[in-house]
This record gives structure tokens, C-alpha cells and sequence, in this order.
């Protein structure tokens, strides 16, 4: 991953255990997958629903930096 | 690469058939798992475990967790791969290749481990920025609610 990259902020460590985003539907879990090259291993169900509806799970550790920080930033 | 992995009992293993059923219509199915992968990882070869999710009822938050609480490395171990590729490539078609992975039941001592931290971010709106705006103001007046 270069300098260049627009995904290099992202961290993506496949050795790493696995990692646990939430989602409002979970098309967004697939979305997520294909857009920063992750590996989607599970998808499940909130119980408890209040904003998200469902969590994705995926393998390594996939890590986002605070992105409305980071927009002010620049 | 955007590859789908079917994981599948392979054909004579009777280990928790019982258990596994598409739970809309209750038909039973072969498939243990699904992956989506879009991530430089190899596909599975023999002896490859996927991941299993197991939820501990004593130690299940509805707040923290949703169906599962805790992973571990599969008794499933997969004996057979088979690929098949797509008439058309993506991106007309959704897989550059659908992985048949066919496993047997050969049980492992494995830990189990705690599911992760839950992350959000503006992917888990699908891009909006406001709802991710308005979900982050809502979280910084739960805490400012909880701190007076």
C-alpha cells in the first residue's frame, strides 16, 4: 500500500483475529467487504436494535481512523 | 479478487444435520458456512478451518452482542475444493469465483475468544455523512448525560 493509496489509512491485518463492524442493513456488510478488500466471515442479527440492524464480522484486524476527524484535519 | 466460499458438509458426514436449516423455510441444508472475500488471502486448501461462532447464554449482552459472544477455530476442516468461474467477469458478474469448500467433522481443542469491540463508522450508514454525524452527536450526548 503506497502513499498514494486512498485506502491507506485503512489497516487491515488478516493474521489478526477477527474484527466487528455495525451496519444498518446488511448489504452494507458486502459493501464494506468489496470496497476496502476485507474478508466478510459472519453476519448477524442485533437483538437489541436501536440504529444498526446487524453487525458485520471479518477476519484480521480491520481498523477505520475517526473519519469526521480526519476530515476536519485536512 | 471478489470471491464467495461455500463451506459444505461433504456428502455422508451426519454430524448436526439436525441442526442445520435456512430458518425462513426450515429446509435443511448442507452449506456450515459463508464467506465473502475480497482480501489477497488464498483460497482455502485442505486442512483450512473457517471460523466458528458460538454464543455462551450466561455471558450474552444484548447491548454488547448480537446472536454470538464468543469464535473459535472450527471442528469443520475442509477435505475438497472445488472452483468454478464465471461465463462473464466481474464486474458483470458479482464473483470473480465461487469457492465449493466440502468439509468433514474432525473435532480440535480449540479456545474460545471473546467476539470484538464493536467499530462504527460513516461505511456503517453506506456513506451518509449526516446520519453518521447525527449518530456521533447522539453518542457524545449519552455520555455527557451519563457524566452529570
Amino acid at each position: 500500500m503506497t502513499n498514494n493509496d486512498p485506502n491507506r489509512w485503512l489497516r487491515y491485518d488478516s493474521e489478526r483475529d477477527i474484527s466487528r463492524h455495525s451496519a444498518t442493513h446488511p448489504q452494507k456488510c458486502r459493501d464494506m467487504q468489496k470496497k476496502y478488500g476485507w474478508k466478510l466471515i459472519d453476519i448477524e442479527e442485533i437483538e437489541n436494535k436501536y440504529i444498526f440492524q446487524v453487525d458485520c464480522v471479518f477476519k484480521g484486524k480491520t481498523e477505520f481512523p475517526n473519519y469526521v476527524e480526519e476530515k476536519e484535519e485536512e | 479478487m471478489h470471491k464467495y466460499i461455500i463451506f459444505q458438509a461433504e456428502s455422508g458426514e451426519d454430524e448436526g444435520w439436525r441442526q442445520r436449516k435456512l430458518q425462513h423455510s426450515q429446509a435443511l441444508t448442507f452449506i456450515i458456512a459463508e464467506n465473502w472475500d475480497s482480501s489477497n488471502e488464498p483460497i482455502p486448501e485442505p486442512g483450512y478451518r473457517p471460523v466458528e461462532f458460538v454464543r455462551v447464554e450466561s455471558e450474552h449482552d444484548p447491548q454488547e452482542h448480537a446472536h454470538n459472544t464468543h469464535y473459535r477455530v472450527s471442528d469443520w476442516e475442509v477435505v475438497r475444493v472445488q472452483t468454478y468461474t464465471p461465463d462473464i467477469p466481474t464486474p458483470m458478474s458479482e464473483y470473480d469465483v465461487i469457492v465449493m469448500c466440502y468439509c468433514r467433522y474432525n473435532p480440535i481443542e480449540s479456545p474460545l475468544k471473546p467476539m470484538p469491540k464493536r467499530q462504527v463508522s460513516i461505511d456503517s450508514f453506506g456513506g451518509d455523512e449526516i446520519a453518521y454525524k447525527q449518530y456521533l452527536e447522539s453518542e457524545e450526548g449519552k455520555k455527557y448525560a451519563q457524566s452529570i
